[in-house]
């Protein structure tokens, strides 16, 4: 089920509706079986994956517990249990990542012995991916880790763990959480609040306006243009490259909006996975504030432990002896890497997101290493580090960055992406102003379009401006005037129905009718 | 406690006052936004709708070839009857069935329904907009469900060129949102909820006072089969009003006929008189001769006649039907306000349109 | 306990901070990230204790003596 079907928003006001009807102390059971049969309509078969993953974890927790009841010692438990462990993560990621990297490997192993002219290849097989799987596998394995690590209790009701990692708002986009944070809601029954549902639904018709009126309409242009690059001239390219970044950011925080206003609307609070990503002033914290609970993932339970694993340790003492300054960042470096490395691979299965994972960790390692340099010539040139004009540079600055990482990971082949970086490298801007309507119009919208998006980017940046300055935008709604509230929303509503770009495309010069 | 209670009622009564809004900003968007054809086929479903229950006499309907042939309020002055002409562009005939059971929904008790054949033909129109000029007028019921599903599978089996997901046809607003970006103008705004001034007769400047030197055809008696999918629902169709209890007649009104055309007008003739239906065919010697049309000043075009003509068309159209239709209906002489002030309307608009463009003005 | 633990701080942090006496060792930034990191990771070696990400708060590590409070109770914990 699509967010943006209709059938969607049946289900999801029909959930609702039902789960203030529902007994307080049953409220789970109606998200369990609503969850279900969310995910039932993607399939029987996928349905499996999901219930195997939430079997293997549960077991495994409880199994882990029990250890530690009853073993002699704490290190003899911890030792097992690390076993355990690393049994469950190997089985669930095993089974993400056959899924999702098997024919990708396949494909390129391929390649690489049909070099050597040897007769064998490896099949490529349709396999399924069951929906939500890269989220719920890692929700999964941080709970293990967080029992594991002694920091929550293992759960006792399989079924309320099932709801857990089934929660049917997030099983397609995400966000990922954490058992402590995310369990406690679900299983407590929330008294109806009109406010909440106010705010929920807000938000909802706020997602689809992201997801709607810019990303989709957006997408038609970045799909010319990333289709047919050679076709396009630098200006153009460089349009269609900012044009996906924007449609990205809009369409996952649109998606991630509709799901923290359905859970809103039940009582249900989910932290948010986005915070400005694009304001960010370096990439290190862009990354900080981009899909913030995947970034946050890596970082407890990949990033930490790796930074005190014993060999980074050791490497760090080495570092500090034999090299000074980098030195003490040789610990970081790996970590780093690997960590993005996975954060590349996560997003899926092709050159394009290696080298976007290696395009970012390669970039944060350097800067890391000329931190010293750059603050003395910042010194020396003296940049005030506070000024707004520098603030914006660095905004400016970091936005480039990731337009261009992400370029490697929307394009057809990575060297498509770099051929289109490399035609970004010529800008003709006389040409470019002196013909600037066949020009836009080339890159795949007519005027109309261009003037809708526009505007509509402009509202969805500075609501982003008014939220950096930590203004809660739809309690600052509630407090204007009735009149003025109404008007927003219904307006909102309106920008939805007429500018979003569902339903067919309508051409009047092909809808020809003829007057008698 | 009372301050709790008044708080909750406010906040009851301001969620409905929004929803109530909501509801009707959605419903004049959709009004707003819904399909540009020059509003013709709009207006006439409006009209119709607007006739008071148990009021017409009886109802034409087809495509140009009905209306721009038959004026129902000359025969309204003539003889008091009270014709519909529910007339939109290239009227598919698998929609006819439903615009009659539309009609019988407040006309149960009419006395005739004329349909027009002329589509019956050999090619023609089969486009979306000649299925969506009737479904996307018609009030939401179950009828204008089972119309679209009906006309769909009869554009699908004959291979249609259309969109063919349902959605769009029981809401067209799916499909016509996106107008913003293409043909959408302020004026649009302004959601044109008007009736059809002549009670379905199309009167504009651009043809009807026109006339054009039309050779008038050879005719001939030789028949050809059907397209497949268009007997089938002809033959739907005759099978259905076989079960009403008004009277059908089946009209050729009068064209330069091709002869290809000819042999499957006459093949449908044919059928359809075996169903044991009347055909005023005029597309026929004696008839063209009966009603004396005049082939250099009666035409706007080939296929349809200018003013002059259809007036002849109607007051011979009507004198027969006065002779062979029993008219229960208006021998009342009741609901005649809105017939009165179409027949003021159109005599007006007649005089004026002819006087603008220096012509003579008909008698 | 308390001796070891203010070497491996001089020896990472530097001896320019009278560390027994200050009692706000996080707020006031004494102490950059890669050297925290240096610093726990020896602390692990040391004493034979896992400090999880949980662990890096300023109750834990503001002072000399908190620190000393922290390891004891991991150690305990864990062994």
């Amino acid at each position: 089920m699509s967010f943006i079907s209709a059938t969607f928003i049946v289900f999801f006001m029909a959930v609702i509706l039902l789960y203030y009807l529902t007994p307080l102390k049953y409220r789970w059971v109606l998200l369990l079986i609503a969850s279900y049969g969310f995910y039932l309509s993607s399939g029987v078969k996928v349905m499996l994956f999901l219930l195997f993953t939430t079997a293997v974890v549960y077991g495994g927790a409880r199994w882990m517990e029990s250890v530690r009841d009853h073993a002699k010692s704490k290190k003899a438990a911890k030792k097992t249990n690390k076993r355990i462990l690393l049994l469950e993560a190997l089985v669930n990621f095993g089974i993400l990542f056959v899924l999702k990297y098997y024919n990708f490997i396949a494909d390129n192993l391929n390649g690489l012995i049909g070099m050597f002219k040897y007769d064998f290849s490896m099949p490529l097989v349709n396999l399924i991916l069951p929906l939500g799987i890269s989220f719920y596998t890692f929700q999964a394995v941080g709970y293990s880790i967080d029992v594991y690590r002694g920091k929550i209790k293992a759960e006792t009701n399989f079924l309320q763990f099932a709801l857990f990692l089934s929660f049917f708002p997030q099983m397609t986009q995400g966000p990922i959480f954490r058992y402590g944070d995310l369990a406690p809601q679900l299983k407590e029954g929330h008294k109806f609040s009109l406010t909440n549902l106010k705010f929920g639904l807000e938000l909802v018709l706020w997602g689809y306006f992201k997801k709607l009126v810019i990303a989709d309409a957006a997408s038609t242009a970045v799909t010319n243009v990333f289709g047919r690059y050679d076709t396009f001239d630098g200006m153009q390219v460089l349009i269609g490259m900012v044009l996906y970044a924007i449609q990205i950011y809009a369409d996952f925080s649109g998606g991630i909006d509709m799901t923290r206003g359905i859970a809103q609307a039940m009582g249900i609070n989910l932290v948010d996975n986005f915070r400005q990503p694009y304001f960010g002033n370096s990439v290190a914290e862009y990354w900080r504030r981009w899909h913030m609970s995947m970034t946050n993932w890596m970082r407890d339970y990949v990033f930490f432990p790796l930074t005190f694993a014993h060999f980074s340790t050791k490497i760090g003492k080495w570092g500090r002896h034999h090299l000074k300054t980098i030195g003490k960042q040789l610990p970081a470096y790996i970590p780093t890497f690997v960590t993005f490395m996975l954060i590349g691979i996560w997003h899926g299965a092709g050159w394009g997101f290696i080298a976007f994972g290696l395009y970012n960790s390669l970039i944060i390692i350097f800067s890391m290493a000329l931190t010293p340099a750059f603050d003395k010539c910042k010194s020396v040139l003296h940049i005030p580090e506070e000024a707004f004009w520098w603030r914006c540079f660095q905004i400016i600055r970091t936005f480039a960055i990731m337009v261009y990482g992400k370029t490697l990971t929307r394009a057809a082949s990575v060297h498509d992406a770099l051929a289109m970086m490399k035609a970004t490298l010529h800008l003709d801007f006389g040409m470019f102003f002196a013909n600037m309507k066949s020009e836009l119009i080339a890159v795949g919208l007519h005027g109309r379009q261009w003037v809708v998006l526009t505007a509509a980017i402009l509202i969805f940046f500075t609501v982003s401006v008014f939220r950096e300055k930590g203004v809660h935008i739809r309690e600052a709604v509630s407090r204007k005037p009735l009149p003025v509230r109404w008007v927003l929303i219904l307006g909102l509503l309106t920008a939805v129905l007429v500018f979003g770009v569902y339903g067919e495309g309508y051409s009047s010069s092909s809808f020809i009718y003829r007057n008698y | 406690m009372k301050e709790n209670k008044k708080k909750i009622i406010i906040s009851v009564v301001e969620v409905f006052l929004f929803l109530a809004l909501a509801a009707g900003l959605v419903a004049y968007l959709v009004d707003v936004f819904a399909m540009e054809d020059y509003n013709h086929a709009e207006q006439v479903f409006n009209g119709f709708y607007d006739q008071p229950e148990d009021s017409l006499d009886g109802i034409y309907i087809g495509s140009s070839a009905s209306y721009r042939y038959w004026i129902p309020t000359e025969a309204y002055d003539k003889y008091g009857m009270k014709i519909y002409c529910i007339g939109t562009a290239a009227q598919p005939i698998v929609l006819q069935k439903y615009i009659i059971k539309e009609a019988l929904k407040t006309q149960p008790d009419m006395d005739v329904i004329l349909l027009d054949i002329r589509r019956t033909r050999i090619g023609g129109s089969l486009g979306e907009a000649d299925m969506r000029r009737v479904t996307d007028n018609m009030e939401f019921s179950d009828n204008r469900t089972e119309a679209i599903n009906a006309a769909l599978t009869y554009y699908r089996k004959s291979d249609g060129q259309i969109s063919y997901n349902k959605n769009y046809y029981y809401f067209p607003f799916l499909l016509y949102h996106s107008r913003w970006a293409d043909d959408f103008t302020l004026e649009d705004l302004n959601p044109a909820d008007k009736d059809a001034p002549f009670m379905g007769y199309m009167f504009d400047d651009r043809g009807t006072v026109s006339k054009k030197n039309i050779v008038q055809p050879t005719y001939t008696t030789e028949t050809t089969a059907l397209e497949p999918q268009k007997k089938k629902a002809l033959i739907d169709l005759l099978k259905y009003c076989g079960t009403l209890k008004q009277k059908v007649i089946f009209v050729s009104s009068p064209y330069r006929i091709p002869k290809a055309e000819q042999e499957a007008i006459n093949e449908s003739i044919k059928i359809i008189k075996s169903y044991g239906f009347d055909v005023l065919n005029y597309n026929t010697d004696s008839m063209t001769k009966a009603m004396n049309l005049d082939w250099s000043t009666d035409f706007m075009n080939g296929r349809h006649l200018n003013y002059v003509g259809a007036s002849k068309y109607t007051a011979s159209l009507a004198s027969y039907l006065e002779k062979h239709v029993d008219f229960t209906i208006s021998k009342n002489k009741t609901s005649t306000e809105l017939w009165k002030a179409a027949s003021k309307n159109l005599k007006k608009t007649v005089r004026a349109t002819y006087k603008r463009l220096g012509k003579e003005i008909p008698s | 306990m308390e001796e070891k633990i203010l070497a491996i701080i001089k020896e990472n942090a530097g001896d320019h901070v009278d560390w027994m006496n200050e009692d706000k060792i996080v707020d006031k930034e004494l102490i950059d990230s890669l050297d925290m990191v240096a610093i726990i990771g020896e602390l692990s070696d040391e004493f034979d204790i896992e400090i999880s990400a949980d662990e890096m708060t300023p109750e834990n590590f503001n002072s000399i003596s908190a620190i000393v409070a922290m390891v004891s109770r991991l150690n305990e914990e864990q062994n």
